[in-house]
């Protein structure tokens, strides 16, 4: 039921990844998710065109005027739906989050993503206010290094904290297989070990995010 | 495995899975013009380009009629059809309306 949206206005900050690769974990926990892959570039259909067994659900054809409904049918069918969004500005945004349960900002460890992000959120706190109801967002860190902050990542980190905003503990750190699971079309379980490395720490990463996602969901379904 | 100080009772990802079951929302009561009031507030703009605007050319069946026509009475029906923005078949059914031949 929850409907999980993806947005940041700027193109490359994780979106895609993200969704994919926690659909992919609660697919194999068990769970029935939807994807709704509504970027241009379409690369979540994209994936779903290989052999991957994953039973993760993908829609492609998300408009400005089919995104609402497509959500709503979907929240119905499913125990998930993400809602992976195209990386501009646009109409189709605006109303796939006003339909959101939560919004996950991801942004990649830079000025021009974080800048890109803090529009996301300026929109997400005044459709609140349109809508008359919380809507929850967290930002999440994306293609850190698993091993050691840098910089300017500490610096991004310690805005959003002094500003009060809500991020992950977990971030999506830089894998090779978590780009391997689109450049192979398969799920991260299905990726062979002999080609692509890490993917028993791309997994356990993948498992912590989701985990701290669905307690990031828990409180709203307790509330619907 | 348990632990002697509780870390093990913390539910595992599947279990808070099936917690979660499908299911409608009704959060129909805001309509979706006031959100794109507000997307537009923070240049949440339309992308999609206006379908181009098209013609109804239903005319129903048609046919070809290939004709020699007199220079006497091309240029005059020519010069109707220019003068009306007709196209030659629309041209010749103003026409026969006239010559009450059709409806």
């Amino acid at each position: 039921m929850p409907v999980v949206a993806f947005a940041n206005p700027k193109g490359g900050a994780g979106k895609s990844t993200a969704a994919l690769i926690l659909a992919q974990t609660f697919a194999r926990a068990g769970a029935g998710v939807t994807i709704v892959d509504a970027d241009p570039n379409r690369p979540i259909l994209d994936w779903r065109s290989g052999a991957s067994g994953s039973s993760i659900r993908v829609i492609g054809d998300a408009t400005e005027s089919s995104i609402v409904r497509l959500v709503t049918e979907e929240r119905a069918r499913q125990q998930f739906v993400f809602v992976d969004l195209e990386g501009s500005a646009s109409r189709l945004v605006s109303r796939a989050i006003s339909r959101a349960d939560l919004v996950v900002i991801p942004l990649q460890a830079s000025a021009v993503d974080a800048r890109q992000a803090s529009r996301a959120v300026a929109l997400v706190q005044e459709e609140e206010e349109t809508l008359g109801r919380r809507i929850n967002f967290r930002i999440l860190l994306t293609r850190t290094s698993p091993l050691i902050a840098t910089k300017l990542e500490r610096e991004i980190v310690a805005v959003l904290q002094a500003a009060a905003l809500p991020q992950f503990g977990v971030h999506l750190n830089e894998r090779q297989a978590f780009k391997a699971v689109f450049a192979r079309r398969l799920a991260l379980d299905e990726l062979d070990a002999g080609h692509v490395s890490g993917i028993a720490e791309a997994m356990a990463n993948a498992e912590k995010l989701a985990d701290e996602l669905i307690d990031v969901l828990a409180p709203a379904q307790e509330a619907v | 495995m348990s632990d002697n100080f509780g870390f093990s009772n913390r539910r595992n990802l599947a279990e808070k899975i099936g917690a979660i079951a499908p299911g409608a929302k009704d959060d129909a009561a805001v309509a979706v013009d006031r959100i794109d009031d507000v997307g537009e507030r923070h240049g949440f703009v339309s992308r999609e380009p206006d379908a181009p605007f098209r013609r109804d050319k239903s005319v129903g069946p048609t046919v070809t009629l290939h004709t020699r026509v007199p220079v006497r009475v091309a240029t005059p029906f020519q010069r109707f059809c220019e003068a009306n923005r007709y196209s030659y078949w629309e041209g010749i059914e103003e026409l026969m309306k006239r010559a009450g031949l059709i409806g």
